[in-house]
């Protein structure tokens, strides 16, 4: 298999602070073709900096200072202005969070759909209303040639996140970064929003990087699992593997805060003790390490390496052991 | 697109509809104020005149219906509105009507060049200064709206005078062509044109530092909003992210602003008219106040009120022509 993503070692650092605020920091990513992964992290763990470095979207503020992000083969660091922007869309394309803003609200969805399609020289002004009608049918947009006309805010969350989608595959990326594209959405909007991008990787081939805080979700979606705390990876491997035998305490911590499915309705729901770490605060040992209850001494003082068992990879000195 | 004009017929009819009570409403109180205030027209004559007996007084203010109590002076006034008549001017011994008409042009001309200057003056140095943010360019054009913001009208007006007028000799210090020149056509366009720079510049200026400020800070935040950065996801340029995505948006504030400040603009153009000697309405109110010319100024504060109707009424209208979220309806 071809990896259509391999980021290797990135470091992203938030300017104006202390030279170690990291917000990504040594973070190691790869996604093959047609492959989902899941990214999965608390608030803050840096998961949405990851997405946007990929194209290269960060705030002015963040600024990435070492690795290495190949997306099909071509570091996109070392990129053109014109490379660059001849990448997004076509190598790989972003659906967002937030549906109520992330489309321009003075123009057509046909325009903003459109706009994409010429820029990108995959239709003329003259074919491209018909292949926008025929992206949004593709995103089961329902009543699509009326709703092409429309403004986004004549359309709901729902509609707006599958505009958004047909947006973002208007150009035949090869892979779709999904940053929590459903979390703004209600639970039955949720479900058909997944399905769908289940439903199009099929058709379509591409690769999904999946972001998101659900773990519900994450079974229901990804091949692969990567977990993510303070700016790094401290768990990947195989769903079925991560959910079912975790190794690394953080994913531990995180799938026991789940409800169990027969579980006493007034019982309270374990949650891992402690916030993550601020950018900057950690200088040595295992991030996880102050809230972890495995940690030790070794933990304060040197930092994990990932070390591999099997299909699981983890970064621990203590991991839970394989069943 | 016919429907979409017809829907703004529809819109416009309503809102002139509704503008009716407005002017009513405004017509009492205009009436009442300047009614208010002691003295009258008789009283300014008779004081001009030097010496006038008591028989001359009340001969006049019976000629011009002063004798009649106040309510029977409104409802003849209130009449006569309903069908435009807004009575005589003393004063000028001319209809108000026609007083109005003749001075209307002169102060449009004035305004719609200060306001066009003020809104194109203010998205492009706005973008530019939006776009060179904390750059030379940026520091150069708000350090230079701030000035303009804090520099009076009348002193501005003065200090123009005196460089391009008496110093360089290159522009009309007064009035609004040259009299006796008799030009025509183009070359009368030209000439007015040449005495128009310094009054449309000084009575711009304001809204001008006004809108370039509002222009850069509303850039500036339309600029980081979501679907921005989906903008830049596409793969589109940086301009084309600037004057398709932003620019638009970015408007909103500006069109609203424009519309709330022409109101008080028309107070600005009494000062601007009187250092220029133009021959406008501000001018005309100048000495309508001094001179107790009821009719004229009753007049001029209703031709007042209908240009701000109007241009609130231009303003909604432009506002959703730009804005699809704001209904017609």
């Amino acid at each position: 298999m071809n990896a259509i993503l391999d980021i290797k070692g990135l470091r992203a650092c938030l300017r104006g602070r202390s030279e170690n605020a990291y917000v990504i920091d040594g973070l190691d990513l790869t996604v093959q073709e047609g492959e989902v992964v899941a990214l999965v992290g608390e608030s803050g763990s840096g998961k949405s900096m990851t997405a946007f470095s990929i194209l290269q979207l960060l705030p002015p503020a963040i600024h990435i200072t070492d690795g290495t992000i190949l997306l099909g083969g071509h570091d996109v660091m070392k990129m053109d202005v014109r490379t660059l922007r001849q990448v997004r869309g076509t190598q790989a394309s972003i659906v967002f969070q937030e549906p109520m803003t992330s489309l321009n609200p003075l123009m057509t969805v046909e325009r903003q759909i459109a706009e994409m399609l010429l820029i990108h020289g995959k239709a003329t002004r003259r074919t491209a209303p018909g292949k926008v009608i025929e992206l949004l049918e593709l995103v089961r947009m329902p009543d699509a040639k009326r709703r092409a006309k429309q403004y986004p805010h004549n359309l709901s969350g729902g509609l707006r996140q599958r505009a958004m989608i047909a947006l973002a595959l208007a150009c035949e990326p090869r892979l779709l970064i999904a940053d929590e594209p459903t979390t703004a959405l209600d639970v039955t909007i949720q479900q058909q929003i997944l399905k769908l991008l289940l439903d199009l990787r099929d058709r379509l081939g591409m690769a999904i990087l999946l972001i998101t805080h659900d773990l519900g979700v994450v079974a229901e979606m990804a091949d692969r699992v990567a977990v993510m705390y303070a700016g790094r990876i401290v768990e990947h491997g195989p769903v079925v593997e991560l959910l079912e035998a975790p190794r690394h305490p953080y994913t531990h911590g995180l799938l026991s805060c789940l409800p169990a499915e027969h579980a006493d309705p007034d019982e309270r729901l374990t949650e891992i003790p402690g916030l993550p770490p601020q950018p900057g605060s950690i200088r040595q040992g295992c991030p996880f390490a102050p809230r972890c209850p495995r940690s030790d001494a070794i933990c304060t003082e040197v930092e994990p390496a990932m070390t591999s068992d099997g299909a699981s990879h983890y970064k621990c000195h203590h991991p839970w052991t394989a069943p | 697109m016919s429907s979409n004009a017809l829907r703004i017929g529809r819109f416009v009819a309503r809102r002139l509809v509704q503008a009716v009570p407005i002017l009513v409403g405004i017509a009492v109180i205009n009436f009442l104020f300047v009614n208010m205030a002691p003295g009258d027209a008789a009283d300014v004559l008779a004081g001009e005149a030097g010496a006038a007996s008591p028989e001359f007084m009340a001969d006049l203010r019976e000629r011009y219906g002063l004798d009649q109590p106040m309510y029977v002076r409104f409802l003849v006034y209130l009449g006569k509105m309903m069908t435009f008549d807004l009575g005589y001017s003393f004063r000028f011994s001319r209809p108000v009507t026609e007083l109005l008409l003749a001075h209307l042009w002169p102060t449009l001309l004035l305004m719609v060049t200060a306001i066009l200057f003020a809104f194109i003056m203010g998205i492009v140095m706005g973008v530019i200064a939006a776009r060179n943010v904390n750059r030379w360019p940026d520091y150069l054009i708000s350090t230079g709206a701030l000035i303009a913001y804090a520099t009076p009208v009348f002193w501005l007006g003065l200090m123009m005078i005196v460089l391009f007028s008496v110093n360089m000799g290159i522009l009309p210090s007064s009035g609004m062509e040259t009299i006796g020149a008799g030009y025509t056509g183009w070359r009368r366009a030209a000439d007015i044109g040449q005495h128009l720079i310094m009054p449309a510049l000084v009575l711009g200026m304001y809204l001008t530092a006004f809108e370039v400020r509002l222009m850069r800070a509303s850039m500036l935040e339309v600029g980081e909003q979501d679907f921005v950065t989906t903008a830049r996801s596409k793969g589109l340029g940086e301009n084309a992210i600037a004057y398709r995505h932003v620019l638009r948006n970015a408007m909103l504030p500006l069109v609203t602003m424009l519309g709330l400040q022409i109101g008080a603009m028309l107070g600005g153009s009494v000062l601007v008219e009187t250092v220029f000697a133009w021959p406008g309405l501000g001018r005309l109110a100048y000495t309508a106040v001094f001179q107790r010319d009821i009719n004229l100024l009753l007049g001029l504060l209703f031709m007042c009120s209908l240009m701000v109707i109007i241009t609130n009424i231009v303003t909604e209208v432009a506002y959703r022509l730009i804005d699809p979220r704001i209904s017609m309806e």
